[in-house]
């Protein structure tokens, strides 16, 4: 990494955490401390719940999945907009109505203690796993393709985030979200009209789209109706939403992104903003996944993305066979590009049998391509069984490391850095809320002066960042970074959701009843994810958020109908 | 934080800027979702043939 791209990477996280920290330098109070004072605009709210979502790991993993496996994901959001709309309809206005810091206040308000407390934990389990996921999975990546030390990339974003994070809360959470927001959408346009800037000459975008369809890389919709399809429209829609419905509307980290708007207003409106740029910008990820996939259609793509995987055969008895293989994908991305050019000239005098000839040719060439890469990885799981070998996450990486010019990949692995940052600093900032008010203030020490509380709400802030930084720092590895985010949520969102839903709109269950709900609702949706990574189940896991909700609900009913009395 | 303090209060639930109700915000995004799912079906059909 040159000089350049070092200055534009610290110069850029640093202004921003620097920003932050002054527009947010005095604290009086737990509400300017944990609700900004209640002053956000809707922008603001916008850009921090959009920030928060996005994490380095939908950088990183996002436009790598498309490169692997095509379009599909983007269903995933699609329940997100209906979601975002019943969050603005029933959840803002009780949340203003309450006045309440953290979503569980809700839950002692409509049912009692020990239900709040329960919600409360399941989201400081769920949460802080997630932090040290946060920080951890960009780390591992990128220090693997800087060549810098895990430790210290670890301990660099980890500082920097609980610097800012710690002195100025919920504001300074917001306003450095705002800022990072801005960087990660400008880094990902540059970076996209790049990509299309490095296509041959010959293949304009209208081709490259064409031919991206003919590799079955542009599937976007799917209406089947597959429980096992981990991405269909119906799981999208209906899982998606429950998914988004759950997070937006009780995970604290989201919900004291909004409720530190100024009035409903804003709220509402930084929701909408969402609502309408989620699914685009999400599209717009994979398919600058699908332009490097088309990209290295052209130009010779490493055999496998991870470098230090490569580096490490070539030091044990199978660096010949690997030798090998990276000589047999050689060969074959050049009679591909041989039957491209068929195709090219086919084209050009308007002769089928040299177009049908250059299909061929490249199917054949693709498939042999495809075989070494399967062989390359077996290699290197024959070497080490413990190695992973799934390398997706590393393609768009090593595109910027490899092709991007000097200057923009400062900016790249600022936007990766800057996605890792604003997620756990939303991430630590919602979890000292809830430990402070759920807990501490609750049942530790009631009636503290605000000075106690402020005090108390900066250590546990540091303590959480801390807590995240252990995690990451013992963690020994993170495989599927963007699914294993999501499958930790859906593993608790549905239950959380549940609580909720009943006490919006089942008026006559009780507290009690819907704890027993939510209990038996947590052990079924931990029973179906080990029954499934055991290989007795095959449910996807946007689904574990249905099942738990449904079993909130139908387990509360029917222990207050047994029970019989509200 | 214990329950006295978490009484109501009341709080302004004004329209949004330049439109009479949520409902037509919320009806401008569902729109615009349902516009999106119907290009991604087409987009779909377009390129996999």
């Amino acid at each position: 990494m040159s000089n350049i791209d070092l200055i534009v990477l610290f110069g850029t996280l640093i202004l921003i955490a620097i920003v932050g920290i002054w527009q947010s330098w005095k604290q009086a109070n737990l509400e300017s401390y944990f609700l900004g004072g209640k002053s956000l605009k809707w922008g603001t709210i916008g850009l921090s719940v959009m920030a928060t979502q996005a994490s380095a790991i939908t950088f990183i993993s996002t436009p790598g999945q498309a490169y692997e496996s095509g379009m599909a994901f983007v269903q995933n959001y699609l329940g997100l907009p209906i979601a975002l709309v019943v969050v603005c309809v029933f959840f803002i206005p009780i949340y203003y109505r309450l006045n309440v810091y953290t979503a569980y206040e809700y839950l002692e308000n409509r049912f009692d203690l020990k239900t709040r407390l329960f919600g409360a934990f399941l989201f400081l389990v769920q949460r802080g796993l997630a932090a040290g996921i946060t920080i951890l999975a960009p780390s591992i990546i990128v220090s693997s393709i800087l060549g810098w030390d895990l430790s210290l990339t670890i301990l660099m974003v980890g500082v920097l985030v609980i610097i800012y994070t710690v002195s100025g809360g919920t504001k300074a959470v917001s306003i450095t979200q705002k800022y990072q927001m801005l960087v990660i959408l400008f880094g990902m346009v540059v970076a996209f009209f790049v990509i299309i800037n490095k296509l041959p000459t010959r293949v304009s975008f209208g081709d490259a789209v064409t031919m991206a369809g003919l590799a079955g890389k542009l599937d976007v919709i799917d209406f089947s109706f597959d429980f096992e399809k981990r991405y269909t429209f119906w799981s999208g829609i209906l899982g998606g939403f429950f998914l988004s419905l759950s997070y937006f509307g009780t995970d604290q980290s989201q919900v004291q992104r909004y409720i530190s708007g100024k009035d409903t207003t804003e709220s509402r409106m930084g929701l909408m903003f969402n609502a309408i740029l989620k699914v685009p910008m999400q599209f717009f990820i994979l398919f600058t996944g699908v332009m490097v996939f088309m990209f290295y259609q052209f130009n010779q793509a490493p055999i496998h993305f991870n470098k230090t995987n490569l580096d490490f055969l070539a030091t044990t008895e199978y660096a010949e066979q690997g030798a090998t293989y990276e000589q047999w994908s050689d060969k074959y991305h050049k009679a591909r590009m041989k039957g491209y050019e068929l195709i090219d000239l086919g084209i050009r005098r308007e002769d089928t049998i040299s177009i049908h000839d250059g299909k061929a040719q490249v199917l054949g060439a693709t498939i042999q391509i495809e075989e070494a890469r399967k062989q390359m990885k077996s290699l290197i799981t024959k070497a080490d069984p413990d190695r992973k070998t799934k390398d997706s996450d590393y393609v768009f990486l090593t595109f910027i490391m490899n092709e991007m010019p000097v200057g923009l990949i400062g900016l790249l692995i600022a936007v990766i850095f800057a996605a890792a940052m604003s997620s756990t600093a939303g991430e630590l900032n919602a979890l000292a809320s809830t430990s402070t008010i759920d807990y501490y203030k609750r049942l530790i020490k009631p009636n503290a002066s605000e000075k106690h509380y402020l005090i108390a709400s900066k250590v546990q802030t540091l303590g959480w960042g801390i807590l995240a930084i252990t995690f990451a720092l013992f963690a020994t590895s993170a495989e599927n970074l963007i699914e294993g985010i999501n499958i930790l949520g859906s593993l608790f969102y549905g239950t959380i959701l549940g609580l909720f839903l009943v006490g919006f709109f089942m008026k006559r269950i009780s507290g009690t009843a819907v704890f027993i709900g939510a209990l038996v609702a947590q052990i079924t949706v931990l029973g179906c994810h080990f029954a499934t990574i055991s290989g007795y189940l095959q449910i996807g896991y946007l689904w574990y958020n249905a099942i738990g909700l449904l079993i909130v609900v139908i387990v509360g009913w029917l222990v207050q109908l047994v029970t019989g009395k509200k | 934080m214990t329950m006295d303090e978490n009484q109501e209060v009341e709080f302004k639930d004004n329209p949004p800027p330049g439109f009479k109700s949520w409902n037509t915000i919320y009806g401008i995004v569902l729109g615009n979702l349902a516009l999106l799912i119907v290009l991604f079906y087409i987009f779909t059909k377009v390129f996999n043939e």
